[in-house]
């Protein structure tokens, strides 16, 4: 067996380390938006401005596979209930990067900042 | 495959389901889809040290497969799937230049490649949007898979002594 360099490995490892956290630090602190798209099994369902949206209002998206309450006010969104088991689309709170969109893996549910392109917003706006 | 090997590897399978059973009942504190610890894994690295490519296959294809049967989250199959067939083959290949002696290194970058796994198939589920969570994943990767290396290479050696 060829000599083993254990400083190369450990090396690449602290990397890796450091290159994936100065990534997590980008993404977190990575602008927000105000144009707000929901998608749900890669079927895009509400697509609307934060601005817009004056007083607090409850999105309830439910199907078979799964429901999720999500909560729009004082300029934020975010899922405040889901009937998974794992939770973790609630516990991440407001959606406030750009880069980082609120997921529910077990129901292919994504709230994310859309690009602003500027053709017809209000289509899909309810 | 002698009755003495199938019992060992029996019981590993079995060790690792508890770990995963018990991990299951620890809150996690960090709201990012896909970061847990893993602690199953501990014994995902010994097996792949220990025996043989197919042996140490069978343990983790167990595993996996039960696991998901016992928490309930039948999507979280296929990401721990191809997670783990990732990492399993990454890690085939690391065995063969990095000595048991630095498992720790080996069981780091085997979370990376665990850490791929799973993003490949978020990316092919959800989108490019899920590409954002490799960092995070990438990070508590990095520290979970130092940290189920050093207790692996704590039961290689215990592992002598119980003749596992």
């Amino acid at each position: 067996m060829k000599r083993f360099h254990a400083g190369r490995w450990i090396a690449l490892c602290a990397v890796i380390l450091l290159l994936a956290g100065a990534a997590c630090l980008w993404l977190w602190n990575a602008p927000g938006g105000d144009l707000v798209e929901i998608e749900r099994n890669g079927e895009m369902l509400y697509r609307f401005r934060l601005s817009d949206i004056q007083d607090a209002q409850t999105i309830e998206i439910s199907r078979p596979d799964g429901s999720n309450t999500i909560v729009i006010e004082n300029g934020e969104i975010r899922v405040s209930a889901a009937d998974c088991p794992d939770q973790t689309c609630v516990q991440m709170g407001p959606l406030r990067s750009r880069a980082m969109p609120i997921v529910c893996l077990p129901h292919e549910l994504v709230i994310r900042f859309a690009e602003e392109t500027g053709d017809g917003l209000d289509a899909l706006a309810q | 495959m002698d009755i003495r090997k199938l019992a060992r590897l029996a019981l590993l399978t079995a060790v690792a389901l508890i770990i995963f059973v018990i991990e299951l009942q620890i809150p996690n504190p960090f709201p990012i889809p896909g970061v847990k610890l893993g602690l199953a894994n501990i014994i995902t690295v010994y097996a792949v040290y220990r025996y043989r490519p197919g042996e140490a296959a069978m343990v983790l294809a167990s595993r996996i497969l039960l696991g998901s049967f016992f928490s309930g989250r039948a999507i979280a199959l296929l990401y721990s799937a191809a997670g783990g067939t990732a990492c399993f083959l990454g890690m085939l290949l690391l065995k063969r230049v990095i000595p048991p002696r630095w498992l720790w290194i080996s069981s780091v970058l085997g979370a990376v490649f665990h850490n791929i796994g799973q993003i490949a198939v978020a990316v092919a589920v959800i989108g490019i949007s899920a590409l954002a969570y490799l960092p995070f994943l990438l990070v508590s990767g990095c520290l979970a898979g130092a940290f189920t290396g050093l207790c692996a290479q704590l039961v290689m050696q215990k592992g002598r002594f119980w003749r596992l």
